[in-house]
């Protein structure tokens, strides 16, 4: 089957007509992301698709429908033109009719095949035509979606489909289930002849009875072989994946130990950075944060105020100086006017006075003075000076008094002062304090805060690279924690079963051996009867006709996995030129599947091979699957891939198109390799220089633009031939 | 000698390869290159060998096979 054109309409974003003519080799379909790659790859695989109609509305271009008015109606096909055994056509399609604004039904499905005879064409079947040119079980093996897609035997029936396909025998196994049978029916009627058989009855019944014991000894132990193999094999296998992927796992540990210990230090750096201000404001006194400006302010102004007030009792005290000086002077100008020196006012005191002036008679001086002379107005002034002294006295006190009461009564300002000095000093000193407190805390909580950003980008870099690597690896997170604490058990689990599988090996070639032993005894009696002799020799043909029939499928597995080794080195070579690559080893398992696996010359297993390598080892085989299938059936089969080299740089993408170019067999490749980014626009161009190397058709698919990126029914994908 | 190789052909040729068969019967492969050679070969089991492959192809069914491998044994041997 060689494809030669493709069509496709309203099949998606692929909006009214669009063909593409293949090369009889390679040809390479180079898209952009959403560009409608995979869509072309789909829109194969649904035409290829014979177990259901799967006629979806998804599948109808949105572009198309939105243009539809109501009671207007269009078609959804995809056609295949190709030769095989003559030219054939195999078409897929359906009517879409907008009955409503709202509604699209789907009606006329139609999957037809046409054959041309001459110059006529025929109508048939088109699954018929499908199945009887491009088998299922082919098309199992020309259809690849992605790169890790490409490993044919990670299904494990994949070597029976092979082996009964493409080994180029088919049937064996029918035919060693059948000669197994009638080495069986054989057996039991040689022995029915010889239990008849008069000389020997007894014999063989002895003999069957020992049979029968040990034939169920050994069905026993191969049971439990069984299970013990399976037990190893799968123990095998997990060990395997943990040693495949030890250094993920390696690399797995150190990021969680990582993470963790960062996550550890977040923490603490959480509870550094974290800060009550609220509480802060009284309880540390922040709020006093700024209250230094206002100390100073305060300090001025009671300076002022106690400086003012200095100058006012200074003023005070210079007027009450000067009034008492005065008062003094005065005094003394009286005291230089008499000869004699008076006596005091208060001398003799105001009752001696009023008694002398009573008597009139001074008892100072002991002479007699009546009324109205001079001695008697003397003491009469005496007396008023006295009283005037008095009253003078009093109202003197009371001046002295009004003169002794303090400027400032109230001591305010004192009090402002010593407010002053109370603030002054130490607790100014303490206040700067927490500001400065209050400024290396905030510092610190910066600092802190700036590490803990740090640290939560390196946690989400870290994190990142874990994802990436699990990705990567196409693991989860949880076998890789499982693997990591089951390793020992493993181990352990393998060890045990491996030696218990000795013990029963052992134990079987024991029974097996006495078996055969009781079988010869059986064979070599020698019965009475001619036609028991005849049954024997029959059932001895019988089971040497299971043996050779067991043991040619055997062969041809073995055949074919060598031929397939043998073809697939060849791509692996072709595939790789100019770079290491190893040797493909094609490995059976127990349970009847197999294992790709790379090997160096030097005999040693090469685990997880790179991205690249390990693609084009995955793709060698299917090439070789296809040569060989080519080889057998004298057809030859498309490989379709998509995206099948994403793991690949720019230089193995050189030499894997060159390559794929010469293969001697028709592959479609839809890829976004050979798209380079044009550093001075930025955007996406076709890397020509490789491109115009090539000999294949090489076509461009890319969005039509402008279009809406939020509405899918502005999405038409073209098609342009540039090669 | 036909050179196209049937299914039948290549499963004979494959069963005669069988080192046992060629050991104890000094059966030559090359000497049975298709399933008409076979079928009409003069040791039993080669004989044997063909009738089942040839009536299986022909959906004959398991039974009628024994028997017809069986009467053919018992008779030649």
């Amino acid at each position: 089957m060689i494809l030669k054109d493709i069509k496709i309409k309203n099949f998606r974003s692929y909006y009214g007509d669009n063909n593409l003519s293949l090369s009889k080799g390679l040809t390479l379909i180079i898209g952009d992301n959403g560009d409608g790659k995979t869509t072309l790859f789909e829109a194969l695989e649904w035409l290829f698709k014979t177990a259901s109609e799967d006629k979806q509305i998804t599948h109808i271009s949105e572009k198309r429908k939105s243009e539809l008015e109501v009671g207007e109606s269009d078609e959804v096909l995809v056609n295949i033109t190709f030769e095989h055994d003559g030219e054939k056509e195999i078409e897929k399609c359906f009517t879409f009719e907008k009955v409503s604004e709202d509604n699209i039904r789907i009606k006329d499905f139609k999957f037809n095949g046409y054959y041309i005879e001459g110059v006529e064409r025929f109508l048939t079947r088109g699954d018929t035509l499908l199945n009887q040119c491009f088998e299922p079980v082919i098309r199992k093996y020309c259809l690849f979606k992605g790169e890790n897609n490409l490993n044919v035997f990670e299904n494990d029936t994949a070597l029976k489909t092979l082996v009964g396909h493409f080994s180029g025998i088919k049937q064996f196994d029918e035919l060693v289930e059948m000669t197994t049978n009638f080495e069986h029916k054989s057996a039991n009627a040689a022995n029915k002849e010889l239990q008849n058989d008069k000389r020997v009855s007894n014999q063989v019944k002895d003999l069957n009875r020992q049979l029968a014991e040990v034939s169920d000894a050994i069905q026993t132990i191969r049971t439990e072989l069984k299970e013990k193999e399976i037990s190893i094999s799968d123990f095998s296998d997990k060990i395997e994946l943990i040693e495949k992927n030890q250094e993920t796992q390696e690399r797995y540990q150190d990021i969680k130990d990582r993470i963790k210990e960062l996550q550890d230090k977040k923490a603490k750096l959480s509870a550094l950075s974290s800060c009550n201000y609220s509480t802060n404001l009284l309880d540390e006194s922040w709020i006093l944060r700024s209250f230094l400006p206002i100390i100073k302010e305060f300090s001025v102004k009671a300076s002022a105020f106690s400086k003012e007030k200095r100058r006012l009792e200074k003023q005070e005290t210079e007027r009450k100086a000067r009034e008492a000086g005065e008062r003094d002077a005065i005094s003394k100008i009286q005291k230089l006017a008499n000869d004699a020196i008076p006596l005091p006012w208060n001398i003799p005191d105001e009752a001696t006075m009023r008694e002398m002036i009573d008597d009139e008679t001074c008892k100072v001086c002991g002479r007699p003075a009546p009324k109205g002379s001079e001695a008697y107005e003397f003491m009469c002034r005496k007396l008023n000076e006295y009283l005037a002294n008095i009253s003078e006295q009093a109202g003197n006190h009371s001046l002295e008094e009004e003169d002794d009461e303090p400027l400032f009564p109230n001591a305010f300002i004192n009090e402002l002062h010593s407010r002053q000095i109370k603030l002054s000093g130490e607790t100014e000193q303490e206040i700067a304090g927490i500001a400065t407190a209050i400024s290396d805390r905030l510092e610190f909580i910066t600092q802190r805060k700036a590490e803990l950003d740090d640290v939560s980008k390196q946690i989400q870099d870290l994190t990142n690279e874990l994802n990436d690597l699990l990705m990567q690896s196409n693991l989860s997170a949880d076998i890789l924690d499982r693997n990591i604490k089951d390793w020992k058990g493993f181990f352990e689990a393998k060890g045990r079963a491996e030696k218990r599988a000795v013990e029963l090996n052992d134990s079987l070639k024991i029974k097996e051996e006495i078996k055969a032993n009781l079988q010869e005894k059986l064979s070599k009696l020698e019965p009475e009867s001619t036609m028991t002799k005849v049954y024997q020799r029959v059932h001895t043909t019988f089971e040497r006709i299971m043996k050779a029939f067991v043991n040619a499928k055997e062969q041809n597995v073995r055949n074919f996995l060598q031929m397939l080794e043998e073809v697939s080195n060849q791509y692996l070579a072709k595939l790789n030129k100019n770079d290491f690559y190893g040797v493909i080893h094609i490995r059976k398992t127990i349970d009847n599947s197999a294992r790709i696996e790379l090997h160096s010359l030097n005999g040693g297993k090469i685990e997880n091979p790179n991205g690249a390598l390990k693609t084009t080892m995955y793709m060698s085989v299917l090439f070789a699957i296809s040569q060989i299938t080519t080889l057998k059936r004298e057809q030859d089969y498309p490989l379709i891939f998509d995206a099948p080299t994403s793991s690949f740089g720019g230089f193995k993408e050189d030499t894997f198109y060159n390559v794929i170019d010469t293969i001697e067999k028709q592959c479609l490749i839809v890829t976004k390799d050979l798209l380079n980014i044009d550093k001075k626009t930025g955007e996406k161009e076709l890397d020509f220089d490789t491109i115009n190397k090539l000999s294949c058709a090489v076509y461009r698919i890319e969005k039509v633009e402008p279009f809406n990126d939020k509405d899918l029914s502005t999405i038409q994908t073209v098609i342009k031939r540039i090669k | 000698m036909s050179m196209y190789q049937t299914n039948e052909d290549k499963l004979l040729q494959a069963v005669l390869n069988d080192k046992q068969l060629m050991d104890i019967y000094g059966v030559d492969p090359d000497d049975y290159y298709t399933i008409t050679d076979a079928l009409e070969a003069d040791v039993p089991i080669i004989k044997a060998i063909a009738i089942i492959i040839e009536r299986h192809e022909q959906k004959v069914s398991e039974k009628e096979i024994y028997t017809e491998v069986s009467n053919q044994l018992i008779r030649q041997l």
